[in-house]
């Protein structure tokens, strides 16, 4: 039985992808693009054990638990506390380019929402984008605030725009030819 | 196509100054480049989607060899990432997307005005690049082009034509003009 917080990620096998049987050997690949540790967590006592899964072949749907665990890698922020659809709990997975995921809550029925961290690039900011079970995707600032799509990129947020016009003496000196003592 | 590991993909990248970071981001010094680059969101149709991306990838300098690096996926919900594996896998991929996540294509040597491309490895990466704005990842297509490099950014509903050719750039113009997409100077 599914654990409180765990998340199945179910793959297909061989003889189902008769084009990719040909194509390649799956022990070789790690079996469908699996990685070792993909391939090592269906080994182990607990995937057995699930009555689901217990005594499947190779050419049997298999699939794949994870659990929720792990931290993220070094550099990813922990996910702000506003950010709609938490809480966000981290998973690791070792065939997603950041290290792993945040998923929310799991549904009734049908997929979790999950966050990701997309990290600051010369053009872009870093910023969070949630994509709810059923909706379009949100991107948030780093302190989990509302962005548009338009406020990726630098120099257009709220806080760093140039939204203060540099200070101009000529400004002052106008200001000052204007100014008169006040009659009281 | 041959499948590029991330070691393989900086090394052929190297050949014109680009790197990958940490965050796989492909980076292009685009000041030593003198690049310009063009900003739009991609179409929400479908067929037009379709379309674009024909054209976006007939805009890449002819002769040269392109690039696919995949900088940045989703693995969950897992039915995309599993198809898009699968058909990384039936085209040659040997192992999970992030062991091989570049894919070199043979150049397109058709004409300039070419009705569409006749090579054949074209069409694999447009549809590639299909579903990869389908499932809103991120990836980029780069060519060296003579002393600089054109690029083309996929990522978060959006795309970016990048080049240090002034004529490409108005070609990119052209291209978003036909398709009446709004767009942007970024750089």
């Amino acid at each position: 039985m599914m654990a409180s917080g765990e998340i199945r990620l179910s793959t297909m096998t061989m003889r189902q992808m008769p084009v990719l049987a040909q194509s390649q050997d799956p022990m070789q690949s790690g079996g469908l693009g699996m990685s070792q540790s993909q391939l090592s967590q269906a080994e182990t006592p607990g995937f057995g054990s699930d009555p689901g899964f217990a005594g499947s072949s190779p050419d049997q749907i298999s699939e794949i638990i994870v659990t929720a665990n792990g931290a993220p890698p070094a550099g990813t922020p922990t996910p702000p506390e506003n950010i709609p659809g938490g809480p966000w709990q981290w998973t690791d997975d070792d065939t997603n380019p950041r290290g792993g995921q945040f998923y929310g809550p799991k549904q009734p029925r049908g997929p979790r929402g999950s966050l990701t961290w997309s990290p600051p690039t010369p053009n872009q900011r870093g910023y969070w984008k949630a994509t709810p079970p059923n909706g379009p995707a949100q991107r948030y600032f780093p302190w989990g605030d509302p962005m548009s799509p338009d406020q990726k990129q630098w120099g257009t947020s709220p806080f760093d725009g140039p939204s203060v016009p540099p200070f101009a003496p000529w400004a002052f000196f106008l200001w000052a030819l204007g100014y008169s003592d006040p009659a009281y | 196509m041959k499948f590029l590991t991330m070691h393989q993909s900086r090394e052929w990248l190297a050949a014109f100054g680009a790197t990958i970071n940490d965050d796989r981001a492909l980076l292009l010094n685009s000041k030593q480049h003198g690049m310009r680059a063009l900003e739009t969101h991609l179409p929400s149709v479908p067929p037009m989607l379709a379309n674009f991306l024909e054209r976006v990838v007939d805009w890449l300098p002819r002769g040269k060899e392109r690039l696919l690096w995949l900088s940045d996926w989703t693995t969950y919900p897992p039915h995309s990432y599993r198809f898009f594996e699968s058909v990384w896998t039936a085209f040659g991929g040997s192992g999970p997307v992030i062991e091989t996540a570049g894919c070199l294509f043979k150049p397109d040597h058709g004409d300039v005005n070419q009705e569409f491309s006749e090579e054949p490895e074209s069409f694999t990466l447009i549809g590639l690049s299909l579903l990869v704005v389908n499932f809103d990842w991120r990836a980029c297509i780069v060519t060296q082009d003579g002393d600089g490099a054109s690029r083309i950014d996929f990522g978060d509903e959006c795309m970016s034509f990048s080049t240090s050719e002034s004529i490409k750039l108005e070609e990119a113009r052209a291209l978003l003009d036909q398709f009446n997409l709004k767009y942007k100077q970024i750089k």
